[in-house]
């Protein structure tokens, strides 16, 4: 009576869930495709946060096509009026940077110039005088301080033709495209917006070349290769194991009996893990729908049980399969300490499918009316062989030399490898036109930088430009790929000062001679030097916010709570000896240096060998708890899954390395060899048992093994370690069974 | 008698008034534009009140225009947007310039609006431009020839004024090193 108010319960919180489900999916924003909600929340130091935060909030929303190939200035514009449609057109396009510093020139004196001698001054302002059609700014700027000042600190690559920026990289004209994002690069439906119009402008344009370079590319190809793989490979498992089970059962009421309790697992999972976190991540779904894997376990436990042994299972059977459902708990909630939001999600999610599923099997299943098939009988008969007898020596001298060769490949050569280049799912065709876009752009990529202090506005900016030339050894040496800091665009008041100085040194012995050689009026150098005499200097704040220093914005932290002020230096790529350098810089109290890759990088070793130590105590855990519940017969309940983690990371050995997604399939694998090891000792003689064990791991296989051939690293970590360890798995139950000497005497 | 001079007179203005759309304009002088031609300019500088003058000569290559100026000082410079030693304005101007001095009339017509009068042998034609960037500092371009451009005046924004005589000239009798760009 109480087992059918629970079921009934259990419909009522079901239908609950549905409801809740139907609401979550008309929200917009339900669906997550960011894969960096895979990455660790950071726990660096509040400063280097604040950076990283600016940072990406200013190179997150910008993205940069650059146009080739015939006619690229006439396709630039098609694609610009394009993006301008789709409102994804950016402001930047329109900066002008000599009109917002045309006022403070004489503070702004480029390197060039202030080492030009007097002979190339003056030769300078000749040309310019005699341009057709040139320099209207003859009095103002008879030297053309402002055009060498723009052409060295701001883009001197970049040349206006037509009104489109380009620039030439040798035989290659590229045109420039800037596009901006309202909103999240992460919206799938601005992604959508955004490869549209680009599709429809490739049409337009077949033989214009593209180099895209900006978050949201990435973000799109991400959230496309996620859609794709949660269709194809979701719809492989499922279909393989609709084929599997129709071969073994041939009733269509049973295949329908193993499908609900999956059903009602996602009908779970999704709406909870949804309202838990606020959305659900792509990548959550591809995963999630591998779990159908191990949800469908319970129900081929109990179908075979029912089918081949009894119609109402006995409570040993209940108890194992409620053992089953709390090891792999165990295994799957370890993941939940992890501080990486997107495996919390997903181990949340499979957390609840499974109980779902169990509770499913549990409440319903067990009551529904049987159907059986007799090919089903003959198929456990086929199985029930495969299993060793207890004279058979060769199989387990066989295992034991396998294993110890696990164990010296484990100890000599297995090696953590956590480089974030190996997790990058990027298609690298993409990755190398952002840098090929950064190094013709000369734009920093913001992963790395250095963090400057100093006790006020001012001495911050002097103290930039006291790194500066530094730097720009590093750059001219070719360590350093390329840097930018405030004080680039921005003088400190110091310097601007000098810079008039010396401006004005030069008019009083250049402008004599200009007038001499070109025959203008004396009135020239009175007014030049009355020009240069009330210019103003160059005050932060209206550089900072004026729109053209937008970007020096970004890297201005500024005034800080303990009052001191704070800068970023960005720095582009750099070889070994550029980073050791760079470091050395570092060495000085008030510079930090940051890799926010490496950093990353670190991070997820240091998870990696937790997630490790937590493997091996979650191993010993389950070990006393088996050894508790089986006593002698432990044996056979350990077998599968630890001899299959350990023959798995003997494999594994010989790849690449473990990272952590490897590891967190060794849980996996844990998970399901533990339902294989318990049943296995249970009812080590069961027919049953052993048909429902092998078409389990076959289930997991078509689940878990098809992530092999994802596309996304991660997640094809995952997978090559779910089929070695799977495989391994269901080799090692027939171990497990081995009869016992009694039994064959 | 009346009407036939009528017909008569519009049988023979027929082809000079079809000749001065700016297609058939166009099509003689990229046809007949010179690769090397004599330049004298005068520069009214609004600033100084000053008049500056200079000749030279200049010449199409691949690289882009030669400037080469003679008088008052020897200087030479390639008007091409890849050259370093222009200013940053002019990268505005150089479109204009190439299409006049070029006769690449019909990249000319994407940044200003044109009006033609004259015959084909003697015409003259007013640009006013269409073109925001443009804009910012022309204010408008007076141009006239006959089978080439001879005379071409730019009234800029600031009050300043450039005016070009040009005439063509063979580029092998050009002095210094005209004849290797």
């Amino acid at each position: 009576m109480t087992q059918r108010i629970w079921a009934w319960l259990w419909s009522l919180v079901l239908l609950a869930c549905a409801a809740l489900l139907f609401t979550q999916l008309r929200q917009a924003d339900f669906w997550d495709t960011r894969i960096t909600a895979l990455l660790p929340a950071s726990d660096q130091s509040s400063l280097l946060q604040q950076a990283d935060q600016q940072l990406s909030a200013a190179f997150e929303n910008q993205f940069v096509v650059l146009v080739g190939g015939p006619n690229a200035v006439q396709s630039a514009k098609v694609l610009q009026a394009l993006l301008r449609e789709a409102n994804l057109s950016s402001a930047q396009t329109m900066l002008r940077p000599d009109k917002t510093l045309s006022p403070y020139r004489y503070g702004l004196l480029s390197d060039s110039l202030s080492s030009a001698d007097n002979r190339q001054w003056l030769k300078r302002a000749l040309t310019r005088l005699l341009l057709p059609g040139g320099s209207e700014t003859l009095v103002q700027d008879p030297f053309g301080l402002l055009d060498s000042w723009l052409g060295e600190r701001f883009n001197g690559a970049l040349t206006l033709r037509d009104g489109v920026p380009t620039l030439r990289d040798e035989d290659q004209l590229w045109a420039l495209v800037s596009g901006q994002v309202t909103g999240s690069p992460y919206q799938l439906a601005t992604q959508q917006q955004l490869t549209a119009s680009l599709a429809e402008f490739h049409a337009q344009h077949p033989q214009a070349q593209l180099l895209r370079s900006g978050l949201i590319f990435h973000a799109a190809a991400g959230a496309a290769q996620a859609q794709r793989e949660m269709s194809s490979l979701g719809l492989a498992s499922l279909l393989g194991l609709c084929l599997l089970f129709w071969w073994v059962f041939r009733r269509l009421r049973t295949l329908v009996q193993l499908l609900v309790p999956v059903a009602c697992g996602l009908l779970l999972a999704l709406p909870l893990t949804g309202l838990l976190f606020g959305g659900v991540n792509l990548l959550t779904l591809v995963f999630g729908v591998s779990i159908i894997g191990i949800a469908v376990d319970y129900a081929l436990h109990l179908q075979c049980q029912r089918q081949l042994v009894a119609a109402q299972p006995s409570r040993q059977f209940w108890s194992a399969l409620l053992l089953g459902l709390l090891s792999t708990l165990i295994a799957y909630l370890v993941q939940l300490i992890t501080p990486m939001p997107g495996l919390r999600q997903m181990a949340c999610f499979a957390a609840l499918g499974l109980l779902g599923a169990w509770l499913t099997v549990r409440l319903w299943l067990a009551r529904w009316p049987l159907s059986a098939h007799p090919a089903t009988a003959r198929m456990a008969t086929t199985l029930a062989p495969v299993r060793l007898r207890s004279g058979q020596r060769w199989p387990w001298m066989l295992l034991a030399l396998l294993m110890l060769a696990a164990l010296v490949l484990i100890f000599s050569r297995l090696q953590f490898n956590n480089s974030l280049q190996q997790l990058n799912p990027s298609p690298a065709e993409l990755i190398q036109e952002q840098q090929q876009v950064q190094t013709l752009l000369q734009q920093p990529s913001g992963s790395r930088y250095l963090l400057v202090r100093a006790a006020d506005e001012q001495a911050l900016l002097r103290r930039l430009e006291g790194l500066d030339p530094a730097l720009q050894r590093l750059k001219t040496a070719n360590d350093l790929a390329v840097y930018q800091h405030p004080a680039r665009h921005l003088p400190s008041l110091t310097r601007q000062q000098q810079a008039h100085d010396e401006v004005r040194e030069r008019y009083s012995q250049l402008l004599p001679e200009l007038r001499a050689a070109s025959g203008l009026p004396e009135r020239l150098q009175q007014q030049a030097l009355t020009a240069l005499d009330i210019a103003p200097l160059l005050q932060p704040a209206q550089w900072l916010e004026s729109a053209e220093g937008a970007a020096d914005a970004a890297l201005w932290l500024g005034a800080q709570p303990d009052g001191v002020w704070v800068a970023v230096v960005a720095l582009g790529d750099t070889t070994a000896a550029g980073a050791v350098a760079l470091q050395q810089l570092a060495e000085a109290d008030d510079v930090i240096y940051h890799d926010r890759v490496a950093a990353l990088s670190a991070q997820l070793a240091r998870l990696a060998h937790s997630m490790a130590s937590w493997l091996a105590v979650a191993a010993v855990i389950l070990s006393l708890l088996l050894c508790w519940r089986f006593r002698t017969a432990a044996w056979r309940a350990l077998l599968p899954p630890l001899g299959a983690v350990l023959l798995t990371l003997g494999c594994l050995a010989l790849t690449g390395g473990v990272g952590l997604f490897h590891l967190l399939g060794l849980l996996l694998v844990l998970g399901i060899g533990l339902d294989a090891g318990i049943f296995s000792a249970q009812e080590p003689d069961s027919d049953a048992a052993w048909l429902a064990i092998s078409l389990s791991c076959a289930s997991s296989l078509l689940a878990f093994g098809l992530l092999a051939f994802s596309a996304t690293p991660a997640l094809h970590f995952l997978g090559l370690t779910c089929l070695l360890g799977l495989a391994f798995t269901w080799a090692l139950v027939p171990f497990a069974r081995a009869t016992r000497p009694d039994h064959s005497r | 008698m009346h009407r036939l001079l009528l017909l008569f007179s519009m049988l023979f203005s027929f082809p000079v008034l079809a000749a001065l759309d700016s297609a058939t304009l166009g099509a003689q002088l990229a046809e007949s534009s010179p690769q090397c031609s004599h330049f004298a300019q005068t520069r009214w500088l609004a600033d100084l009140e000053a008049e500056l003058e200079s000749d030279g000569y200049f010449q199409r290559t691949e690289e882009g225009l030669v400037w080469h100026t003679l008088t008052p000082i020897d200087s030479r410079l390639v008007l091409s947007a890849d050259n370093p030693d222009m200013p940053l304005a002019y990268q505005a101007i150089l479109p204009v310039l190439n299409g006049l001095l070029g006769g690449d009339w019909a990249a000319l017509q994407q940044h200003f609006s044109l009006d033609l009068s004259g015959e084909l042998n003697a015409w003259q034609a007013e640009l006013a431009p269409t073109d925001k960037l443009v804009a910012e500092r022309l204010k408008q371009l007076q141009v006239s020839g006959g089978e080439q451009v001879e005379q071409l005046q730019i009234d800029f924004v600031s009050g300043d004024r450039m005016t070009l005589q040009l005439s063509p000239t063979d580029c092998a009798a050009l002095p210094g090193d005209s004849n290797t760009p």
